[in-house]
């Protein structure tokens, strides 16, 4: 009787258990603990939650950012120029959260000079999203959640099949289409150059932040139109912009919930116009 | 044992010039496909037209359509298992064997999308549930595992009837027949039975590759709307089954052709595959209209834009209309005409297998050329090096079948 009632509990259990585990490895990223709960994702390993805010009113379109992010993570200009931040002159009628405009907006990466009448500037990068579909669809494991959040990449685990770049809604990411030419002495040794054939993306300065430094853009930009900080921490500066000015996300509606914001602090230049 | 099967036996036995030749033309094929592989790999993917925005093409578009030739096999032993259908019991073998190269074409067609293939053993090591690759890879692997165990059980009776005929290639029968009957019961009545649930458990397959795992890959990125819609899955298993049929119509009609086997396999054998095909390209046709009918008239940017590209003045609509009067509406044309003759289902098949592979092309890079923010749309344009791999590919899968229908009687013998 009793050892009858013990198996058949043992059914039971081990019956929940691996439908548990069935869910979980589809969700991998806990998103049913998720549901539970009424905030998302506030929670990390170390507490930390790293995120950062653009202030688009700010921003002069300098690209000090992007130069200052190609020379401290060791993006290469060979075999093909890369980029891990794009700033788009946009046009003032262009919104922030977009998708898809056909046919395609007066928005340009290529303008020459800036800052432009009637334009402004939004710079894009990985968003570290606190439900990325890249780590979701990755086969090895190679593009994970760190400690503090950040959405980052072990170049020795992936295999380059490109799933992640198909499923970033952001266009982030960018693969190592031949083996990456650098020049020795311009290398910072605190970054690993990547090998040919596999992906890489904006990491928030993954060596920098964990040491207490910002990031190289936050550091660059002339006009201080770049914060960064710990969005759990209400004291932080992030935390204290986004309590004070109105935040939008890009791509909302893909569900990823960006750990990227923007704010207007009030057109600083446009204005002048 | 009859006629028949001396003439089977007699075409494995004598290989004449003309195989050579067809194996020559195809081995050079494969030999500068693999040359094209080695220069992918070494100077890096920066060789193929893929790019930051468009990343997938070719190569996934022919694993795609790869995966549909993989069919064959199963479509075929259903039919005759599941329906009855004891007519088309001489091609079972032939479109067997073509699961066989089906599959390996498939997976190489992969290998070479892959960025680093030497990390394969890393791939195994960290394998991750959660991927949709990686429920390719387990649902493939058991696939492939299935498609091979079947033929092997399956040849049981033949390989030991002509064991002792072959000196040369004796030797492969040597390891193959104990290995058979060590897997298959002695009792002929147990073993009939063994063969037919093993080929009920390969059924669901094609629902779970092309149906489900294959589909998953590209109606899983939300952020590609015009893929993260549901009817892919369904969709891509009518082109399979479809691509599947075609594909043994083509094969079975050469081999027909070639070895004069055609009182073996009867006109009506490809009438009624005929038959199939039709309502399988109709069924296409509906989904293709249904589709952008419903893109064009909700309007979402997303949808539309993926569309135009397509029917309208877009980068693909030449391609696009192509594949639907040449690739679709041509062999449909072909297929109802009267009386038709295997000749004419082999014509239609041709033109329905490269509508059918510009189909798969057409699935994935459209999508993929729209950036959700700003940036400037992608574009896409093969090159050499990814023709080359793709020619060499199929050359391969060639060579695997000729080997195979050497070593294997491609028509039952009794
Ligand atoms: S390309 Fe690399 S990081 Fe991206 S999904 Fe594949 S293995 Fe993961």
């Amino acid at each position: 009787m009793t050892e009858s009632l013990n198996r058949r509990d043992f059914i039971k259990v081990m019956g929940a258990g691996s439908a548990y585990i069935l869910v979980k490895s589809m969700t991998p990223l806990g998103s049913v603990e998720k549901i539970l709960k009424v905030e998302q994702g506030s929670e990390t390993a170390s507490g930390k939650r790293y995120g950062m805010v653009i202030d688009v009113g700010a921003c002069i379109g300098c690209r000090q950012c992007i130069y200052a992010c190609k020379a401290e993570n060791n993006i290469p200009n060979d075999p093909q120029p890369m980029q891990w931040i794009e700033t788009f002159e946009m046009d003032q009628s262009e919104p922030i959260t977009r998708v898809f405009s056909v046919p395609p907006s007066n928005s340009k990466t290529d303008y020459t000079d800036s800052p432009n009448p009637g334009k402004w500037y939004m710079p894009v990068q990985c968003v570290h999203c606190e439900d990325p579909p890249c780590v979701k669809l990755c086969p090895t494991g190679a593009t994970f959640i760190g400690e503090d959040g950040i959405v980052e990449m072990d170049y020795d685990k992936c295999i380059g099949c490109r799933q992640c770049m198909a499923a970033c809604p952001y266009n982030a990411r960018s693969f190592n289409w031949g083996k990456p030419e650098l020049d020795d002495a311009d290398i910072n040794p605190l970054v690993p150059v990547r090998p040919n054939g596999v992906v890489e993306k904006c990491t928030f300065c993954v060596h920098r932040v964990r040491e207490g430094r910002l990031p190289a853009c936050v550091e660059a930009c002339p006009v201080g139109a770049r914060h960064f900080g710990d969005l759990n921490d209400p004291d932080s500066t992030v935390s204290k912009i986004l309590d004070k000015y109105i935040s939008a996300t890009t791509l909302e509606e893909m569900g990823t919930h960006p750990k990227l914001f923007y704010i207007n602090s009030g057109n600083k230049w446009l204005e002048e116009d | 044992m009859g006629e028949k099967a001396d003439r089977i036996i007699a075409m494995m036995e004598n290989t004449g010039q003309g195989f050579y030749s067809v194996v020559g033309i195809f081995a050079l094929l494969m030999v500068w496909g693999g040359y094209a592989w080695y220069t992918q790999f070494t100077v890096g993917m920066q060789t193929t037209g893929l790019n930051d925005t468009v990343m997938w093409g070719l190569y996934i578009a022919t694993f795609m359509f790869m995966i549909g030739v993989a069919h064959a096999g199963i479509i075929i032993s259903t039919l005759i298992r599941s329906l009855n259908y004891e007519k088309l019991k001489p091609i079972a073998r032939i479109a067997e064997i073509m699961t066989v190269s089906g599959l390996a074409m498939a997976v190489l067609s992969v290998v070479a999308d892959i960025g680093r293939p030497d990390r394969i053993l890393v791939l195994f090591i960290n394998l991750r549930l959660g991927s949709p690759l990686a429920w390719d890879l387990i649902i493939l692997s058991l696939y492939f595992a299935f498609t091979l165990f079947y033929l092997v059980i399956s040849t049981k009776h033949d390989v030991s009837a002509i064991s002792d005929r072959f000196s040369t290639r004796g030797i492969i029968y040597k390891i193959l027949v104990p290995i058979q009957n060590a897997l298959t019961p002695k009792d002929e009545h147990a073993y009939e039975k063994m063969l037919r649930y093993v080929a009920m458990i390969m059924v669901p397959f094609p629902i779970l590759d092309s149906g489900m795992v294959v589909a998953f890959i590209f109606s899983l990125l939300g952020a590609r709307p015009a893929m993260n819609v549901p009817y892919i899955g369904p969709y891509f298993l009518l082109t399979a089954l479809v691509t599947g049929i075609a594909s043994i119509v083509i094969v079975a009609v050469i081999l027909a052709k070639v070895y004069k086997w055609e009182d073996m396999i009867s006109d009506e054998v490809f009438a009624t595959l005929a038959k199939y095909m039709q309502v399988g390209i109709v069924l296409i046709l509906y989904f293709i209209f249904n589709q952008h009918f419903t893109f064009q008239y909700v309007g979402k940017p997303a949808f539309v834009a993926v569309s135009d590209l397509l029917l309208g003045g877009g980068a693909y609509s030449l391609l696009f209309w192509e594949m639907i009067w040449v690739g679709f509406i041509l062999p449909l044309v072909l297929l109802f005409m009267p009386d038709i003759e295997k000749e004419m289902v082999f014509l239609a098949s041709i033109f329905a297998v490269l509508g059918l592979w510009v189909n798969c092309i057409l699935t994935v890079v459209p999508a993929l050329t729209f950036p959700n923010l700003p940036f400037i749309w992608g574009s896409y344009a093969p090159t050499w090096v990814e023709w080359s791999i793709i020619a060499g590919i199929f050359g391969l899968g060639v060579i695997i079948y000729a080997v195979l229908i050497k070593v294997l009687p491609p028509v039952e013998l009794d």
